[in-house]
């Protein structure tokens, strides 16, 4: 039995008890009223009048020891005992008054106590022992009985139906007990289910207008209560889910759309991402810090605070920081986001016009992506940031890393831009120059070309009426020009690497005229003579030749007049 | 949790309360134990005695007369009654039964069975016979001689049968025998006093017993 059911129990049976023992009382009551009647046959008057009043104040008196306990109903078993013993002896022996035994035996039964017919059973065999022991002993003036001899036989049949009477009280005191209790305990469990009925219902319905606050304590509910938890506690995830869904898809979504109006300038980028972030979550203070892409003097990396919420001047004024360098710097080192919840007084403080207090949270994100650290967010706020806002904050780094990152980028191409732009100019200023130095170089080829042509004519004009021989310098035939081959009668290689003695007559070559000749030339002076050219075919041809010494080109040209000789020369 | 006290003074009580019941029980036991108490002015009459009574002159019959003094105020004389009832039913046949009465003429029990109601009211009778107790008996043989004095039986109540002194007195009177000398023994009588024989000054606890038998 659950301790609630035996309170139940308890306090049911005491309001069974309390009509008992009106019951009772009255009983007693009546019996006292029927013992002064009986008084009225024998002058019994002192014993109707003092065992009566004494009777029940035993009743009495256990009672008011004992008033939330069941000695009155062992008592009460004893009273009627007492009563019966008092008009059996009134009526000096009448046998019905054994009677009254029974009527106290059965208004016993109404205690649902089989144990309240203990007294009444021992009072009833204790007497009738005692007398049936004096009635042994012939002592024959007890004056409970008309009989002047009980048999055993008689005896035996009396206590015997007695002990049966009172053997079958008390069974029926002890079955309705057990009924009471059963059928109280079913009552119990009814009304136990009625009312966690309406609890269910109850509770169905706060579920249903969409109440899913309330907390049920599965121990005080039934299996429909407990399944309608189930539900409730599954619909109230959901809705959280929804609700961190939401929380963190808005807040992406709104500061996606922050970072796309402001990719071209980082500041206003971080300013509108700061303020935004900051009051989304409820926070009271922020910044955001943002790596440099170059170094400071000392080599190291250093991040620059571009925008900041609620700060205090002293902090805004330290604007640059050093990688490593406090929990900023920290965060940006290790790449974790840091969530302190126990700061320190003085710590940081949040001020207004009235005052100025601590934060009980603060937020460090690192802003990630792609492995790379583009900066850190912080946050400091009066309630502690839920997982959600860790979470939302660290999706939300990434994001706006990424603009960073696209921003720098940007920044970057446009600065590339800008030089490359300059370049081209330049670069279209050379091929300008290039183009008009090329259009003099034509003008000038072109030119060329036509003297070249000129000369070519010239030459060809020289070559028809002059023999030209081109020696190197130790006297050997190198080229020989067609119409002096022509001239001589050799073919076009015959004469190629030959001695250019073997063009002249016998004996020239020793003439000091020659010699004086070929002295001047290869001393690179130019000189003329007459000279004797002799042909394959043996005729020789006398021709002025002049010697040009051509020392750039360690060459030697000679030339000579086909047509007829001079007579100047001659 | 129960003090010790508390169930110390309850056992306590209940055991007073307890003592009580049986010391009434008790106290009234040994009253009914007691024999009357004798008057101080009482002249016993012996047995055998000739007895001259002057309701009795006028009879006809030689029979043994059953003298019934019955007091109506008295309890055990009207506890009596039934046992009375049932000796005149079996010996009326045999024996003349009187009833004598002192404070009251009436009788319906006497009346009612046609027995002749005598008024005693100033004792005479019962000095005749030295009666001074109700319930008692008396029986004259047909001499009109004094045969037995006393009680119904052996206490003030007949409950006990072997003890019907009264009737086995009759039956041996009928049969003109001799009293068996255990009747004549257990002739001490118990009930209430005459009320002509009551007088304001007895000593002792016995006034008091009586008083209370009065009042009651």
């Amino acid at each position: 039995m659950k301790a609630h059911a035996r309170i139940e129990v308890q306090e049911h049976f005491k309001k069974i008890y309390h009509f008992a023992d009106r019951v009772i009382e009255i009983a007693l009551l009546l019996y006292f009223i029927f013992g002064i009647g009986l008084a009225l046959f024998y002058d019994t008057w002192v014993v109707a009048l003092t065992v009566g009043p004494l009777a029940m104040g035993m009743y009495a008196a256990a009672k008011w020891f004992f008033p939330n306990k069941t000695l009155n109903q062992y008592i009460a078993g004893l009273a009627v005992d007492i009563f019966m013993a008092q008009f059996i002896y009134q009526m000096h022996g009448l046998f019905e008054m054994h009677f009254f035994a029974f009527i106290g035996a059965i208004l016993l039964i109404t205690y649902q106590n089989w144990k309240a017919f203990i007294p009444l059973t021992i009072s009833i065999v204790v007497h009738h022992a005692a007398f049936a022991y004096l009635q042994y002993i012939g002592y024959e003036e007890a004056y409970f009985t008309q009989l002047d001899y009980m048999s055993l036989s008689t005896f035996l049949f009396h206590v015997g139906l007695a002990a049966v009477i009172l053997a079958l009280c008390a069974y029926w005191a002890f079955d309705f007990h057990k009924r009471t209790v059963r059928s109280l305990l079913t009552n119990l469990k009814l009304q136990d289910q009625l009312s966690h009925t309406d609890q269910n219902i109850a509770f169905a319905a706060e579920i249903a207008k969409g109440d899913l606050s309330s907390n049920k304590d599965r121990e005080e509910v039934d299996e429909l209560g407990r399944s309608l938890i189930d539900m409730q506690e599954k619909l109230r995830d959901a809705k959280q889910r929804e609700q961190r869904e939401k929380f963190m898809n808005v807040g992406l979504a709104e500061i996606s759309d922050i970072l796309r109006k402001h990719v071209h300038s980082l500041e206003e980028l971080s300013d509108h991402v700061i303020t935004y972030l900051v009051k989304y979550l409820n926070a009271n203070q922020g910044a955001l810090f943002i790596a440099n892409d170059i170094e400071d003097s000392n080599g190291e990396q250093t991040l620059t605070m571009t925008a900041c919420y609620a700060y205090e001047k002293k902090k805004f004024l330290e604007k640059t920081i050093q990688a490593g360098q406090g929990l900023v710097g920290q965060t940006y080192l290790e790449k974790k986001s840091v969530h302190l919840t126990q700061l320190p007084q003085n710590y940081v403080s949040i001020t207004s016009g009235l005052g100025e207090t601590t934060p009980k949270s603060l937020l460090l994100v690192p802003l990630i992506v792609n492995e790379t650290i583009e900066g850190v967010l912080e946050i400091a706020s009066f309630y502690k940031f839920s997982e959600d806002a860790v979470a939302f904050l660290e999706k939300v780094g990434e994001s706006i890393a990424s603009m960073i990152a696209s921003s720098k980028s940007s920044l970057s191409m446009s600065r590339l831009l800008e030089d490359a732009k300059s370049n081209t100019e330049e670069l279209r200023a050379t091929e300008e120059e290039i183009r008009q130095n090329n259009e003099e170089l034509q003008a000038i080829q072109e030119e060329m070309a036509r003297k070249e042509r000129e000369q070519a004519a010239f030459l060809q004009a020289i070559q028809q009426s002059i023999g030209m021989v081109e020696l190197n310098m130790s006297g050997q035939i190198e080229q020989i020009n067609h119409i002096l081959r022509q001239q001589l009668g050799y073919k076009q290689n015959e004469l190629v690497g030959k001695p250019h003695t073997v063009l002249l007559g016998d004996g020239q070559t020793k003439g000091a005229d020659y010699k004086s000749f070929w002295a001047d030339i290869t001393q690179g002076k130019l000189s003329q003579i007459l000279l004797e050219l002799r042909s394959k075919q043996g005729d020789t041809h006398t021709l002025a030749v002049s010697g040009n010494p051509m020392e750039d080109q360690q060459k030697i040209m000679l030339l000579c007049w086909l047509g007829t000789t001079p007579k100047v020369m001659a | 949790m129960i003090s010790k006290i508390k169930v110390v003074g309850c056992v306590l009580v209940l055991l007073t309360l307890l003592g009580g019941i049986l010391s009434v029980f008790w106290y009234q036991q040994i009253q009914y134990l007691t024999p009357t108490i004798t008057p101080i002015n009482y002249h016993p009459v012996a047995l055998e005695t000739p007895v001259a009574l002057s309701f009795l002159e006028e009879r006809t019959q030689k029979r043994p007369i059953f003298l019934h003094f019955f007091n109506p105020d008295c309890p055990c004389s009207r506890f009596n009654q039934d046992h009375f009832r049932s000796l005149v039913k079996k010996y009326r046949d045999q024996v003349d039964f009187y009833t004598i009465v002192q404070a009251s003429e009436e009788e319906p029990l006497s009346e009612e069975l046609g027995i002749p109601i005598i008024s005693d009211s100033n004792g005479g009778i019962a000095d005749a016979c030295g009666v001074y107790a109700t319930p008692q008996a008396v029986i004259l043989n047909a001499n009109s001689s004094l045969y037995y004095r006393g009680n119904y039986n052996k206490a003030r109540y007949c409950t006990t049968r072997s003890t019907r002194f009264a009737e086995l007195a009759l039956q041996a009177a009928i049969e003109q025998q001799p009293l068996p000398l255990a009747i004549q023994l257990a002739g001490m009588p118990y009930g209430c006093n005459l009320p002509s024989d009551e007088t304001p000054d007895r000593p002792g606890s016995a006034v008091f017993s009586q008083m209370l038998n009065t009042v009651f």
